[in-house]
């Protein structure tokens, strides 16, 4: 099996290894079940969804469109989800297929509000703090970066999401999530101008 | 340096990282809850829409349908059925049913009175002045229904009403016009009123026989008698009275012929030809039908 990944600017495509499944193995994970009870209107099992994955999805949109945005449209992507729950086939690519409809909706932010007028992080105001305008200038830094970088490096820094978790979230290998880590932190050290540690 | 710090926050800190974590948590998610819409449709919709849940639906709704059918027309036949019950009632006449034989007339079949060898009650009505409960109430009957008739149009009385009685009996229409028509089917039905009983009074038995075969007599006066009795009801809805009391005379003759037993005996036969000579009723039809002719009816 094939797995099309992209990191930075490459895409790289890794073979799977075909995994030995164990009895155990092949037990469906909590996520597919309460994907799966969702579907069935269980509406307790959306909101733990929503508990597990909120967060990766406020990154996902957190690296596209501006901070005070970002809550409405987390609760559009979860909206939207419960909607077109049905069409999902396989309750294990819940994560995926949210992150996708995240990506989705940023893009249609953009198309709509692109008629009136760009929205960017840069707003200063003036009662905003040094440590506010840090903030909000390391966040434009980083959404300058390559796509796989700006999305994991945000949902590392900002989320406080592990690799591990951004992995399973996500339904990224975790050997993509490292190099993209390792390699957007690099790229955000050189931007911000900080030594490398050795 | 490890990035096992950057990978899952474990081993030596990175000081970099944890500052850059620190000044961007700000932005970080705060968990609220989900705002889901009051309206869930789109849960039950799609747990509902299956093939089998369709085809139960469809199956559910053919049956309502076969239900409403089946409703509305039995609803329609009762109608029917009281239209014509209302209008039997409405004379208070015998009730017209299938051969025509009065089924709610005093029993046919009942025993003759020993004086005049004719059911009980048609005595009562023969009787003048009405000793008898029927004949005030006939009379009653009448004049409230000549009553109403005065107050009917011409075009809302006939054809309607003998239209319901046709229709609803099965019956041919023989009378939806005008009164010229009913009075020519009057005239007509009296021409056939006459050679039944013209047959009737010239009928006799064999010599040394105690009993008639007037079985054509029968047949041919039960059918009369349906047509004299539907007549009768047409020309007392229009108020047509001379024609009225022609009718309700020849009725309880014809009723006694048909009610006659297949070989009657002499006297029973006798009994109702004396009636007949004792109204003149044979003249009265004769004179009735020459008007007619007279009419160009």
């Amino acid at each position: 099996m094939y797995e099309i990944e992209m990191t930075g600017d490459l895409l790289l495509v890794v073979k799977q290894p075909q995994p030995v499944l164990a009895p155990s193995e092949s037990v469906p994970s909590p996520e597919s079940l309460l994907v799966d009870a969702a579907r069935r209107g269980d509406q307790g099992a959306f909101g733990r969804l929503y508990d597990l994955y909120s967060r990766m999805v406020h990154g996902i949109l957190l690296a596209r469109v501006p901070w005070h945005e970002v809550d409405d449209l987390v609760q559009d992507v979860f909206l939207q989800a419960l909607r077109n729950l049905h069409t999902l086939r396989n309750s294990g690519a819940f994560g995926g297929w949210l992150g996708m409809i995240a990506r989705n909706r940023a893009m249609d932010f953009h198309r709509r509000t692109r008629e009136n007028e760009e929205l960017t992080d840069n707003i200063s105001t003036p009662n905003t703090s040094e440590a506010e305008a840090e903030a909000a200038a390391v966040l434009s830094i980083i959404k300058e970066m390559p796509e796989a970088y700006r999305e994991t490096l945000i949902l590392r820094l900002v989320e406080g999401m592990t690799g591990p978790e951004i992995a399973s979230r996500t339904g990224l290998t975790a050997a993509s999530v490292r190099v993209n880590l390792h390699r957007g932190m690099k790229l955000l050290r050189e931007k911000l101008g900080m030594e490398e540690s050795i | 340096m490890s990035d096992d710090y950057l990978w899952d926050g474990s081993g030596e800190t990175d000081p970099d990282v944890e500052r850059l974590e620190n000044l961007l948590s700000r932005y970080r998610h705060q968990p609220a809850p989900l705002k889901l819409p009051v309206d869930r449709s789109h849960f039950a919709w799609s747990r509902l829409y299956s093939p089998q849940t369709a085809a139960a639906a469809a199956i559910v709704l053919i049956f309502i349908i076969a239900m409403l059918s089946y409703s509305l027309l039995r609803q329609g036949s009762r109608l029917a059925e009281n239209k014509v019950a209302t209008a039997n009632e409405a004379g208070d006449k015998p009730k017209v049913e299938g051969d025509g034989i009065n089924k709610e007339s005093p029993d046919l079949s009942a025993p003759r009175s020993a004086s005049h060898g004719q059911p009980a009650m048609t005595a009562k009505r023969r009787k003048p002045g009405g000793e008898g409960i029927t004949r005030p109430r006939v009379e009653k009957v009448r004049r409230d229904s000549f009553n109403a008739a005065k107050e009917r149009t011409p075009e809302d009385v006939s054809a309607p009403y003998l239209a319901e009685v046709f229709d609803g009996r099965g019956k041919e229409r023989i009378m939806t016009g005008s009164v010229d028509l009913l009075e020519a089917e009057a005239a007509r039905h009296f021409e056939k009123a006459q050679v039944l009983l013209r047959s009737f009074r010239n009928a006799s038995a064999a010599k040394g026989e105690s009993t008639l075969d007037i079985s054509y007599e029968k047949e041919m006066s039960r059918n009369l008698l349906s047509r004299n009795i539907v007549l009768r009801r047409g020309v007392e809805a229009r108020g047509i009275y001379p024609l009225e009391d022609v009718l309700s005379s020849l009725e309880p003759i014809l009723i006694d012929i048909a009610n006659l037993a297949e070989k009657p005996s002499v006297d029973d036969v006798n009994s109702i030809k004396q009636r007949m000579r004792r109204k003149e009723i044979v003249a009265t039809l004769q004179v009735y039908s020459a008007q007619a002719s007279l009419a160009g009816l």
